[in-house]
């Protein structure tokens, strides 16, 4: 029996087997699709083959064989085609489906030429049109595989999978014939394995996974369409708030950002899909893919890369620049923009990536100091004060405010400027604060409301302020306030709020370190100090702490076991770290 | 050491699978020698010298990007890491590494080998926003504690970019 025809059948299991798993398993779109047509066409092909030569199915078969071997080649294109330049292709080139069309016109041929399987590669024009249609991607992706460096693994995939259904299909077939095994000609037996190098790309490069977004306005007024923006900041604040701006005019946005451990960020926002990127082995063609898979669905979209310094630290800093090239090329002509965040980034190599051509720089601000300069220009050193107590309230670090706190910074500044107002003073006091308040509040939303350009064009309110130009704009609020510094009598305003949010915070460590029992515990030393929750201050944490590692310490000699006293060891430890880090934080706060 | 040799033997057997295939492939193809012996020799050379190369550069990973390096790590971190007190070692943010995912020698700063260790993931932070589990991973107690040991080499600054490295034992650590 010969064997031949039963290695095809193999091959045909392995090719179905795929096909299911491209089905299953491949998120992209069109390329999906083209991969699983090639496939199922590899398996008509193949079994129609594998049949007649075991004799299991009629020569009235052969036909069946030909043209699905004859259509199988521009299906490879396509799919070729499709996986090396991405989603947007027939969007971008839909003349590329033209590969298809001469395939009926010469089976509408076939009868008078006189094709057959066997010297399907041999008979003009039918082999000019097969080799075309494998010359073409096999011509992309050596000149892709030459020319990237994101993509180098996922086209070397790709071409080496094409080389093969080369090597398996023409080369192959003139050897068989070369070698007195006619009857094996016309077949390919290195569908299958070209399908793995294929399925193999697929898989190392699919898109992330992305919440789908409804279809929304193409334009937003703060990215320029057809461009890719690199923002200059220190953290991606800046450019988090502008997109958020894009968001809110209803333009569809897709973020990338670092997987972090633990439940995924909720998206609260219909216009935006989160996707998170992990470390993987083709980082920068999952983000392409990724990137691509969107644009296709939203032309005018936006693609904001808010940790590309993470894409840089998985495939260095050159695939980065390649990743950026790539999307500039990918949203020239379009609707689409691209934003990328340079935070994290070194001042080499920004400098680099802001040199890359065509892409539009910008330099942005990071929200806090400029905040602080504004309240700063009215309130002079009382500015930090203020903004330190609205951090220690909310349980969070100066740095990491927001644009997004801004109104949470507003109310607060509005109840401790009222509180001044209110205070025993004379009338040009009072009038004195609350024109201080306006001023601040007008400030403040002034500079959150500038535009992406604006901004970047500066100067900054910190600028301003550090070159002196905002010196006569100094309101000397200070100078109403008699015999007092200001700094002290901000600290005595929002003494008393944060005070309350202390001796939570403490009662919180307590529960951190030892659960419920935490809980008791902290109670029961409060009352051994005699005070409330409400009255404890940042002094008391020693003594709190000290009288906590006594109770511990009683409880541990009623353990026996040595594992149980170390926990217990452990655990009080932990509560001395937690309530010196609160201690510091408030001492910090108050200076 | 033990992984060492299993990598080894994956590829020699790798190279002795195209080798069989190469064999097949001239059994296949004997119809053609009967060109000559000289003839085939240098043709069949040529043929054969690109296949072994193409596939040795493959399984260097040179074709797929950026090739193996060793990651060098500070006598601390070194450390810390031999004594199984730490995942994470926080690195200048410009400290080269071999790429996220592969199996790399790390080797303290003064030569001597640390261990084999496969780089789960590496990213950037600012030195101060690294969190407590961070920070404990990295194997420090507290925040004081790294920022002590980051000022004997470097000043501290909380915005200081670093480079995170989380490494996973892959072999025996330690000399």
């Amino acid at each position: 029996m010969n064997l031949y025809p039963i290695l095809l059948l193999a091959g045909v299991v392995a090719d179905a087997w795929l096909a299911a798993y491209g089905l299953l398993r491949l998120r992209r779109t069109l390329a999906k699709l083209a991969f699983v047509a090639l496939l199922v066409d590899f398996v008509v092909m193949t079994s129609a083959f594998a049949g007649i030569e075991l004799g299991a199915l009629d020569p009235g078969w052969a036909p069946v064989a030909l043209w699905s071997f004859v259509l199988s080649h521009p299906l490879a294109a396509l799919f070729l085609l499709l996986a090396i330049h991405g989603e947007d292709l027939l969007r971008r080139h839909p003349y590329v489906l033209l590969l298809l069309a001469p395939a009926p016109v010469l089976a509408w041929l076939a009868p008078p030429a006189g094709y057959d399987l066997g010297n399907a590669y041999a008979t003009a024009p039918l082999n000019w049109y097969l080799v075309l249609c494998l010359a073409l991607p096999l011509g992309e992706a050596v000149a892709v595989w030459l020319r990237t460096v994101a993509r180098k693994s996922e086209m070397f995939a790709l071409l080496t999978g094409a080389v093969v259904l080369v090597l398996t299909g023409p080369v192959y077939g003139f050897e068989l014939q070369a070698v007195g095994l006619a009857e094996g000609a016309g077949s390919n037996p290195g569908t299958p394995i070209a399908a793995a190098l294929f399925a193999l790309a697929l898989t190392f490069a699919n898109p992330l996974r992305v919440r789908a977004i409804p279809k929304g306005a193409s334009r937003d007024g703060t990215f320029p369409p057809a461009r890719v923006v690199l923002a200059d900041e220190a953290r991606p604040k800046g450019t988090a708030h502008f997109v958020s701006a894009a968001i809110a005019a209803g333009r569809p946005t897709l973020e990338v950002v670092r997987a972090t451990p633990g439940p995924a960020a909720a998206e609260t926002k219909a216009a935006r899909a989160l996707a998170a990127l992990a470390p993987s082995r083709w980082p920068a063609s999952v983000v392409l893919a990724t990137a691509s898979e969107f644009l296709a669905r939203h032309p005018g979209g936006l693609v904001y890369l808010r940790d590309l310094a993470y894409l840089a630290t998985l495939e260095g800093l050159v695939a980065a620049k390649d990743v950026l090239l790539a999307l500039r090329r990918s949203v020239g002509g379009t609707e689409a923009s691209v934003v990328a965040s340079l935070s994290l980034f070194t001042p080499a190599e920004r400098r680099e990536l802001l040199a890359l051509p065509g892409v539009t720089a910008v330099r942005l601000p990071d929200p806090t100091p400029e905040f602080e300069a504004i309240l700063a220009a009215s309130l002079g050193g009382g500015a930090t004060q203020l903004l330190r107590s609205f951090s220690a309230r909310a349980h969070r670090r100066i740095e990491d405010l927001t644009y997004e706190d801004l109104p949470a910074i507003q109310e607060f500044l509005g109840t401790a400027l009222r509180e001044l107002a209110r205070a025993p003073g004379d009338e040009p006091v009072i009038t004195g604060w609350r024109k201080t308040l306006d001023r601040v509040n007008l400030e403040l939303d002034r500079f959150a409301r500038k535009s992406l350009q604006e901004t970047a064009a500066g100067p900054w309110p910190s600028e301003a302020r550090a070159a002196g130009g905002s010196g006569e704009l100094v309101v000397k609020a200070a100078d109403y306030w008699r015999g007092r510094e200001l700094d002290e009598v901000l600290r005595v305003v929002t003494q008393n709020a944060d005070r309350g949010r202390f001796g939570e915070r403490v009662r919180t460590a307590f529960v951190q370190a030892f659960g419920r029992a935490g809980e008791h515990i902290f109670e029961s030393e409060l009352k051994r100090l005699g005070k409330t929750a409400g009255d404890l201050a940042p002094g008391d944490v020693t003594r709190l702490a000290d009288a906590s590692d006594v109770a511990i310490e009683s409880l541990g000699s009623a353990l026996d076991l040595p594992a149980g006293k170390a926990d217990l060891a452990e655990r009080g430890r932990k509560l001395r770290s937690l309530l010196a880090v609160i201690a510091e934080e408030v001492d910090g706060g108050a200076a | 050491m033990t992984g060492r040799w299993r990598e080894e033997l994956i590829r020699s057997a790798i190279l002795f699978g195209v080798a069989v295939v190469l064999v097949a492939g001239f059994w296949v193809h004997r119809e053609f020698y009967q060109f000559g012996f000289y003839p085939i020799l240098v043709a069949g050379g040529f043929a054969t010298f690109p296949v072994m190369a193409i596939v040795r550069y493959a399984i260097r990973g040179e074709f797929l990007g950026r090739s193996r390096a060793a990651l060098i790590l500070p006598l601390e971190d070194g450390e810390r890491l031999v004594q199984r007190r730490a995942t994470l070692a926080i690195l200048p943010a410009d400290t080269p590494i071999p790429k996220v995912g592969a199996t790399a020698v790390a080797k303290f700063e003064t030569g001597p080998t640390v261990g084999r260790f496969r780089l789960a993931d590496a990213y950037r932070k600012m030195i101060g926003d690294l969190d407590e589990d961070e920070v404990r991973d990295a194997g420090f107690r507290t925040v004081e504690e790294l920022r002590r040991a980051w000022s004997a080499r470097t000043p501290w600054r909380p915005d200081a970019v670093v480079l995170v490295a989380r490494l996973e034992p892959a072999g025996k650590v330690g000399a």
